[in-house]
């Protein structure tokens, strides 16, 4: 969002009735960017069953640009995991695909995603390192704003991401 | 039953409308950059101790422990007024006010 793009996610539009996964096909269908992070195809807990949702959307989407017609050729993606190779044990399909790793460091996160849009969708961005510093600003407003409001820590932990990114937003208008 | 369901869907939206009205005006009085603040970060090279809004760091430390240090003596000597600690994603840690 620093970069002036604007995210997408399924649960935007608040309604029940409607199927989660035709959400995400439209949303997949309507975006010509997308990044799938799989590094998350673990059990929350021990003893629960590993979640397979974004390897499953990162299918659709390849999917999408590769039997879709006209501007859905044009789809481009950003695959991000753990460590380096550890898709491989999993999904080893992917092993062709150009997967860019984290190490679970949120800086780096950063840093590969801005590479990534500079690459192919925005040349002026901002740095990586200055877009680091500014997220850790934020992440103290965002505090001071909780606060004031009087939302606790368990409140901001359940937080929807469509509330999250409406206080960045918010943010970035006076940043 | 319809005309229930929709006053229930205009009355969640206002509800909705208003919490976004309060988040739009704290955010507003919150966010101004304050120089007097300074932020220990993760940094590549270790933490770094960050005036608010200022493009470079103040130093970078391979060790928190020492940022930390560093951050709570420029408060002490009266040139920084808060020190926000932050966790390795960012979240804060800890948040010393003057």
């Amino acid at each position: 969002m620093d970069c002036g793009l604007e995210p997408r996610i399924a649960s935007e539009r608040e309604d029940a009735g409607e199927v989660r996964v035709i959400k995400i096909k439209r949303l997949i269908k309507n975006s010509l960017y997308s990044i799938h992070d799989i590094s998350r195809m673990d059990a929350l807990k021990k003893g629960e069953y590993p979640r397979f949702n974004m390897p499953f959307e990162l299918g659709l989407d390849l999917g999408c640009r590769d039997f879709g017609s006209g501007s859905l050729k044009e789809k481009i993606c950003l695959i991000m995991e753990r460590e380096k190779f550890r898709y491989r044990k999993v999904i080893s399909d992917l092993s062709g695909n150009d997967i860019k790793s984290h190490n679970n460091e949120p800086e780096q996160l950063i840093r590969e995603v801005r590479k990534w849009i500079q690459a192919n969708i925005i040349s002026d961005v901002k740095s990586g390192t200055k877009i680091w510093r500014r997220f850790n600003e934020f992440a103290a407003d965002f505090e001071e704003t909780c606060d004031a409001l009087e939302i606790d820590a368990q409140e901001r932990e359940s937080m929807s991401t469509v509330e999250y990114i409406y206080f960045v937003k918010e943010w970035l208008k006076y940043n | 039953m319809a005309v229930k369901k929709a006053s229930k869907t205009k009355k969640a939206q206002m509800r909705k409308k208003a919490i976004r009205a309060k988040i739009r005006s704290t955010m507003k009085v919150v966010t101004t950059t304050s120089p007097d603040r300074v932020h220990v970060i993760s940094h590549n090279k270790g933490w770094a101790v960050q005036r608010e809004g200022a493009v470079r760091a103040s130093k970078v430390f391979p060790k928190k422990d020492v940022a930390v240090s560093m951050a709570k003596s420029l408060a002490k000597k009266g040139a920084a007024s808060d020190v926000v600690i932050h966790n390795k994603d960012g979240t804060i840690q800890k948040w010393d006010k003057e």
